[in-house]
């Protein structure tokens, strides 16, 4: 409420002002490179287990004949955060914003174009596949779609004795037993040693997936909507088991996922991302009880309530997600907000902590 | 296994064979029988409650796969009423998408038949004479009587199912990128559904129609009528899939899944549209989901369904407010919700959903259950009553009946 | 609460008798029953093996004539002739009969001597149906191996790598592509002429070369389904592993790849066949004494005599060529529909 009546006064003061488009995002990327050379220069947080600084990635879409890259799809714009040991992260958003590609670029299966991955005090942006090679065994990934994600003519216990092989885990005659030793701690059967993939149902082969990153003892494992595909009844059941493995193994996870009930339940900080940038970013408290973004207030009454009684008010978002390769100018979410006013069409807003630890972007926080 | 040669549990040779010929068998004769020629009087029948506006009646469909009968649908019964919104709600493999694929007889042979049950409709056909030509209204060019009849969908012979299909009853699927053809655009596929449904209808009359349809979704027409599918959104394409659903007037809407592949912002949108469209059409929906949220936002009566059969059905208030079924009950409680309590571990039902090939005689819901009881172990439990509109398959209220 | 648990538990125990329960069908056999499923492909397996059967194992048990073994058994050829003379208004008819002795006995007839009697050398047809089957599968088999190697290896680097190096393989193999092939192999032919190479390893020589053309196909293949394999995410899964190169190509790539491979493979024999026929026809291949069913054939080319009235001396290699390019393409096709998971019913 607090925030419309802000909204209403200021409406009238803002729409007199004329930009000038160029020369504000002149303005908004002086600013912006000077915040990132002061954040690259901060030293490591020794603590940390990930820490990515003004994380960014572009995709090439329009080339010249020579090769210059004349058009590109922003698909990760600057996205920071830090993430200890035994943390979540739940990074929540729409299909087009972003979430996959970061998630991707974190373990640098994308070279990211810019920005500083810090894994465990150490700068690996820059590192080759062969440097990476020792990395690999530290994070690991789970994927969405448990169908494609395992190798369709292999056994699941040659899925899971590889990596264990490749990384020398173990001595070779342990192989087997660390390997079913592993199995029966994601609730697979050890008869499923010698079964295809195809064999078993989503949530049995989500198991595997989930067994295989955690085959090499990793610190940190991105999970890529690793539930968005399963039934509910086993949507519950991989989510406790993901919580239980990081009890265990005081593992860091980056949770990606499009369901905010899920990501509320087991993440410990938020990050909501839209077209490729992060738009609020805080603990889960301060994200579900005092949601400051127009968009994630939206995305937040969007989800149906599983209460027939409960009809509540509903922001409605008009029109479609714009294309990732021709975001809007100024705020990217102007077009869709229903606070959108004349400043929010035109400057980018700065993505600021508003509250210690709290970080959002937009124009309409800065008035109060 | 027992056998220690099979010890991975893999069929054996001569029980494929087994399988094979068994299969042959049953689906050379479902297949004649689905092909046959008949008599309108042969699928004609009546419903048992005029209120209701589809009965589906101990329907039973299966697929002969070369490992075993998968019993998909096995002894489903629910009733569509007039102006309703049913959610089946069920998850993935429960049967609930063959249920309306039978519906609509859009079950792939020879290995899926129907194999039993019956599928009531009440149709707003056009009356036939003798011949199976529609009867016009005499002086009016290009009308026609109409009658209301009931139809057994399940027994109507293969070649007359377009009497029914995409007029009377009409679908959207779950995928809205590809049930568009890309070549197409939306103006041509949308005149389309108005040209074949309608007889003697013009291109500008189906065109007025089409572009009728476009504004009740909330497009504006000029900009899309002339687009190609692969220049809109999901939401847009989802939308004109609705468009075209509506665009013969069913008198049932049969949407599989409509807003799973869709964004929650995208998919708040397209229900509210359902929502609207409901109070504007003249007819019922069948909505099938696996989200509860989307049930509870938009059904007002749910039918739950696990392995091939209902285990609960009811209207919306009593299946979310005093669900009967331990399986219902762990659904709504393995769901995370907004409002939940995160410091502790999330309900799960244990266990996974079972393969529907050689289904047990018992409860299908027994191995995952937490309130399992030595009756369980008997024979499927059967549905009981337990309001006048709230039914439950499960021993535990067998019980209680027998005791009080 | 701790009874809830408990029953948990046991729940957990108890799924275990219905997932049992299910019992599917191992990936080989369902390979193998789909394809007997068709017709086609079991007439087509009949059809190769008894060829193999035919060629291979034939000349070992039938033993009487050698491939180069003229059957000098001699042979008597009649001729007579009748001349008319008129002589004062009477006419004399003589008929003379010319009775000549031949060294081999050519043309004879089918008989118990001969299964398909001798071709126009004097050579047993039957006895060189055989051998010339051994020299068709031998080449075209070792053609399709080295073609799948070659094929692999190139489009699978293409495919795996993209970018230029890519562009570099695919445009040699569209170079490769624009060579007409006959007229090339006839250059070829003319220069292993004018060298003096063994007859009987000419064949080698230019199935070699047919390798180095047609390895293109192959790699197309390869890398279509590479690059189309790279972006399943168990790929990527073995990206985040940190499996070396090499790793991922040959064991997660390529044993993905070796369906449409074994299918691409079987169905190439078949052309390998077919070209390899053609050449012996065309009298680039094989040479006399040596036999091919191509060569075979090519005595009809030279006498007519021949394709009028002696049809078992080319007919049943003919025969042979069509069943070999036929029974390959059978299993092929069979093998396609087996081992493709999405023609799955």
């Amino acid at each position: 409420m607090a925030e419309e009546k802000v909204l209403n006064n200021e409406a009238t003061d803002c729409s007199e002002v004329v930009y000038d488009d160029a020369l504000e995002q002149e303005k908004y990327q002086e600013k912006r490179k000077q915040q990132m050379e002061e954040d690259f220069a901060k030293p490591y947080d020794p603590q940390c287990v990930l820490e990515v600084r003004h994380l960014r990635k572009t995709f090439p879409i329009k080339k010249t004949m020579f090769g210059k890259v004349t058009k590109e799809l922003v698909a990760v714009d600057d996205i920071s955060f830090k993430l200890n040991a035994g943390e979540t992260l739940g990074i929540v958003g729409e299909s087009g914003c972003g979430k996959t590609t970061a998630g991707r670029a974190i373990l640098k299966l994308h070279q990211p174009t810019g920005g500083r991955i810090i894994f465990n005090g150490e700068d690996i942006t820059d590192y080759d596949s062969k440097q990476m090679r020792p990395f690999r065994k530290e994070m690991q990934i789970i994927f969405q779609d448990p169908y494609s994600s395992l190798p369709p003519r292999s056994t699941v216990g040659g899925i899971l004795s590889e990596p264990v092989e490749v990384h020398k885990i173990v001595p070779k005659s342990q192989i087997k037993d660390y390997v079913l030793d592993l199995m029966e701690k994601c609730g697979l059967r050890d008869y499923y040693y010698e079964r295809y993939p195809h064999e078993f149902s989503g949530g049995q082969r989500q198991r595997i997936c989930i067994a295989r990153a955690l085959a090499v003892n990793p610190k940190l494992v991105i999970c890529d909507e690793p539930v968005s595909a399963l039934d509910v009844s086993i949507q519950a059941q991989i989510i406790n088991l993901l919580k239980d493995l990081q009890r265990q193994m005081n593992l860091a996870y980056v949770f990606i996922s499009h369901d905010l009930s899920v990501v509320k339940f087991i993440s410990d900080k938020i990050g909501v991302m839209y077209l490729g940038a992060m738009m609020e970013f805080g603990t889960k408290d301060d994200i579900f009880r005092n949601p400051l973004h127009p968009y994630t207030k939206a995305l937040f009454s969007a989800v149906p309530n599983p209460d027939p009684t409960a009809k509540m008010e509903r922001i409605k978002l008009e029109g479609d997600i714009p294309s990732p390769a021709n975001p809007p100018k100024g705020c990217r979410f102007h077009t869709r907000c229903p606070y959108a006013k004349e400043i929010c069409k035109h400057i980018p807003p700065e993505y600021k902590e508003c509250e210690p630890g709290h970080f959002a972007a937009c124009h309409l926080l800065n008035q109060e | 296994m027992s056998e220690t040669k099979n010890t991975k549990g893999y069929l054996t040779g001569k029980e494929i064979r087994a399988i094979a010929k068994a299969n042959n068998k049953e689906m050379k004769r479902l297949e004649a029988y689905k092909n046959r020629k008949a008599e309108e009087s042969e699928f004609l029948t009546q419903m048992k409650n005029p209120e209701n506006l589809l009965e589906i009646d101990d329907l039973h469909t299966f697929f002969f796969t070369e490992q075993g009968v998968v019993k998909a649908v096995n002894g489903v019964s629910y009733d569509v009423p007039k102006n309703a919104v049913v959610g089946v709600v069920g998850e993935s493999g429960c049967g609930k998408s063959v249920t309306s694929m039978s519906v609509m007889r859009l079950i792939q042979g020879p290995t899926g038949q129907i194999t039993e049950g019956s599928i009531r409709f009440k149709a707003y056909d056009y009356k036939r004479d003798e011949k199976g030509e529609p009867v016009p209204v005499e002086g009016a060019e290009g009308q026609f009587q109409m009658e209301e009849k009931v139809y057994d969908i399940a027994k109507m012979p293969i070649n007359e199912i377009h009497r029914i299909r995409g007029k009377q009853i009409a679908m959207i699927f779950q995928e809205p990128m590809t049930s568009l053809n890309p070549i197409f655009t939306i103006g041509e596929q949308l005149d389309e559904v108005t040209m074949i449904h309608v007889p003697g209808a013009t291109k500008e009359m189906a065109k007025a129609k089409s572009e009728e349809m476009l504004r009740l979704v909330g497009i504006i027409p000029e900009n899309v009528y002339k687009a190609f599918p692969h220049e809109l959104s999901g939401g847009m394409r989802q939308r004109v899939m609705i468009a075209m659903a509506l665009a013969a007037e069913p008198r049932l809407i049969i949407a599989d899944e409509p807003t799973t592949a869709l964004d929650v912002t995208i998919q708040a949108q397209i229900l509210d549209l359902l929502q609207d469209i409901k109070k504007k059409i003249d007819g019922s929906i069948l909505l099938i989901t696996h989200d509860l949220g989307v049930i509870a936002e938009m059904a007002d009566y749910v039918v739950v369904m696990y392995a091939g059969k209902v285990i609960e059905k009811g209207t919306v208030l009593e299946i979310f407010q005093d669900p009967r079924h331990p399986y219902t009950i762990g659904l709504q409680k393995s769901k995370p919700t907004m409002t939940l309590d995160d410091s502790t571990e999330l309900y799960n039902i244990p266990g996974n959903v079972p393969n529907p090939i050689n289904m047990p005689d018992h409860c299908y819901f027994k191995e995952r259950c937490a309130k399992c009881t030595a009756k369980c172990s008997g024979e499927y439990p059967g549905m009981v009553q337990v309001s006048p509109t709230h039914f439950v398959a499960c021993h535990l209220y067998n019980e209680e009946k027998d005791n009080g | 609460m701790e009874e809830l648990e408990m029953k948990k538990e046991e729940a957990v125990d108890a799924e275990l008798p219905l997932d049992k329960n299910v019992r599917l069908m191992s990936p080989t056999r369902m390979v193998v029953r789909r394809f007997f499923r068709s017709r086609l492909s079991i007439i087509g397996l009949i059809m190769v093996v008894s060829l193999f059967l035919f060629s291979f194992v034939g000349p070992l048990v039938y033993t009487q004539w050698g491939e180069i073994e003229l059957d000098e058994s001699g042979k008597t050829e009649y001729a007579s002739s009748v001349t008319t003379y008129t002589v004062d208004g009477e006419e004399y008819t003589v008929r003379q009969t010319t009775e000549k002795y031949l060294k081999d006995n050519f043309l004879s007839a089918p008989s118990s001597e001969h299964i398909l009697g001798t071709d126009n050398e004097g050579y047993d047809v039957f006895v060189r149906l055989m051998y010339g089957g051994r020299i068709s599968l031998i080449v075209s088999f070792i053609a399709v191996f080295l073609i799948t190697i070659l094929g692999v290896v190139l489009g699978g680097i293409a495919g795996y790598f993209g970018g230029a190096i890519d562009n570099i393989i695919m445009r040699i193999c569209d170079v490769l592509m624009c060579l007409p092939g006959v007229p090339i192999l006839l250059i070829i032919s003319t220069i292993l002429d004018a060298s003096d190479i063994d007859a009987k390893y000419r064949i080698y020589l230019l199935m070699i070369y047919l390798t180095f053309i047609s390895w293109t196909g192959t790699a197309r293949l390869v890398r279509g389904q590479i690059l189309s394999l790279r972006e399943q995410e168990y790929m990527v899964a073995a990206e985040a592993m940190g499996y070396s190169t090499s790793r991922k190509i040959f064991k997660h790539l390529v044993p993905n790849v070796m369906p449409q491979l074994i299918v691409q493979m079987t169905l190439s024999l078949g052309s390998m066949i077919l070209y390899e026929a053609t050449l012996s026809y065309l009298n680039l291949g094989v040479k006399a004494p040596y036999a091919a069913w191509g060569t075979m054939i090519n005595i009809i080319s030279t006498n007519q005599d021949v394709l009028q009235n002696h049809w078992y001396v080319w007919v049943p290699a003919g025969i042979c060529i069509v069943i070999a390019v036929l029974g390959f393409n059978f299993v092929g096709d069979g093998l396609r529909d087996a081992l493709d998971p999405k023609g799955r019913r």
